[in-house]
């Protein structure tokens, strides 16, 4: 048997590279970057939303430009519960993916009443116990009642000046998801 | 079979192209609305380098997209409470915005379109988000647009801040 004969009963092996880039079978991986592309976009889109935080309401919990992401089905089975750092829309219900959202603790929930004294946040003219605030502050609300369908918000940086803070009543529809991480 | 393939897809590439030539020349109301609400966040913003000439360019050009009784009012817990009644009123808030600030930079987000039955007005909700290049704080509003079209063009009728936690 000559040489040019047995070069042509070895099969064909395609370059390391190729191997790296397309695979041994190009069909397959072509196949398996639809399916990872497809579970991708229904992943980010629907289930987990990934979100920077910007500003620094949240701190020290979470930092200026940190990633993370909202579990979109964390409230299908149950109503958000006081702690969850969720988010929240800004943006009528009719858009899906909103580009801005609020991130906020729920520290309130249906029919309660929360206030600030002296810097301690009341629930139903208890004091709450904030583990996550490190530092405390010296704002004054007066009592808020909560509707049947609406969650007090705030932030856990109470360092900030009262009036610069976001924090208040979002209705149900407003909460997005529960941030994950 | 392929010369009927090819046929077929020369008709779907042509309809597209005859929708893509349909809607950029005769654009919707609400696709003009986006357009006009991009312009005005667009003229909104400045930076540095705006020259004296082109900021007054941009500032009649800006009050330009609002109703000769436009109202604006903006609540933010991040600046000062502002109202606007009319054109005048607005050049001036923009002229002054010019003159205590290097730069800013206005975006508008998640905007939905709702008309009225006679399609003579036109409400807008949408996020707007102004900050300053290279500066941390930044201020993030919910905002009620409402239009009305006057003589063929939409204007701003009245822009206020919506309280987004109550």
């Amino acid at each position: 048997m000559n040489s040019s004969a047995a070069a042509a009963k070895q099969p064909y092996r395609p370059s390391w590279l190729r191997i790296v880039l397309i695979g041994r079978k190009p069909k397959n991986t072509l196949i398996r970057i639809v399916v990872l592309v497809a579970v991708c976009f229904v992943v980010f889109n629907f289930i987990l939303l990934p979100i920077q935080v910007d500003g620094i309401s949240m701190l020290p919990t979470y930092r200026d430009g940190q990633i993370n992401f909202v579990n979109r089905l964390a409230y299908r089975r149950h109503e958000p519960q006081r702690g969850d750092v969720v988010s929240i829309r800004l943006a009528d219900p009719e858009v899906s993916h909103p580009h801005v959202l609020y991130m906020k603790r729920i520290v309130g929930l249906p029919g309660e009443t929360v206030s600030f004294v002296g810097g301690h946040l009341l629930i139903d003219g208890k004091v709450l116990d904030e583990p996550y605030v490190k530092k405390f502050c010296d704002w004054e609300i007066g009592p808020v009642k909560l509707e049947p369908d609406q969650y007090f918000v705030v932030g856990d940086n109470r360092s900030m000046p009262e009036a610069l803070h976001k924090k208040g009543g979002a209705y149900r529809w407003q909460i997005m998801g529960k941030v994950l991480l | 079979m392929k010369q009927w393939l090819f046929r077929l897809i020369a008709i779907a590439v042509l309809m597209l192209l005859c929708l893509w030539i349909w809607r950029t020349f005769f654009p919707s109301p609400e696709k003009i609305i986006r357009n006009r609400l991009n312009q005005v966040a667009k003229l909104a913003s400045f930076d540095s380098k705006e020259g004296d000439f082109a900021r007054m360019a941009n500032v009649l050009n800006l009050v330009g997209y609002f109703t000769t009784d436009a109202e604006c009012i903006f609540i933010s817990s991040d600046v000062d409470p502002w109202t606007a009644h009319g054109r005048d009123d607005l050049r001036g808030a923009a002229l002054y915005a010019r003159s205590r600030l290097t730069a800013l930079h206005v975006e508008f987000f998640d905007a939905t379109v709702v008309f009225a039955p006679d399609k003579q007005t036109a409400t807008v909700k949408l996020t707007v988000r102004a900050s300053r290049p290279g500066d941390k704080d930044f201020l993030v509003e919910e905002m009620k647009v409402h239009l009305r079209n006057v003589s063929g063009t939409w204007l701003i009728a009245r822009a206020e801040t919506v309280k987004t936690l109550t």
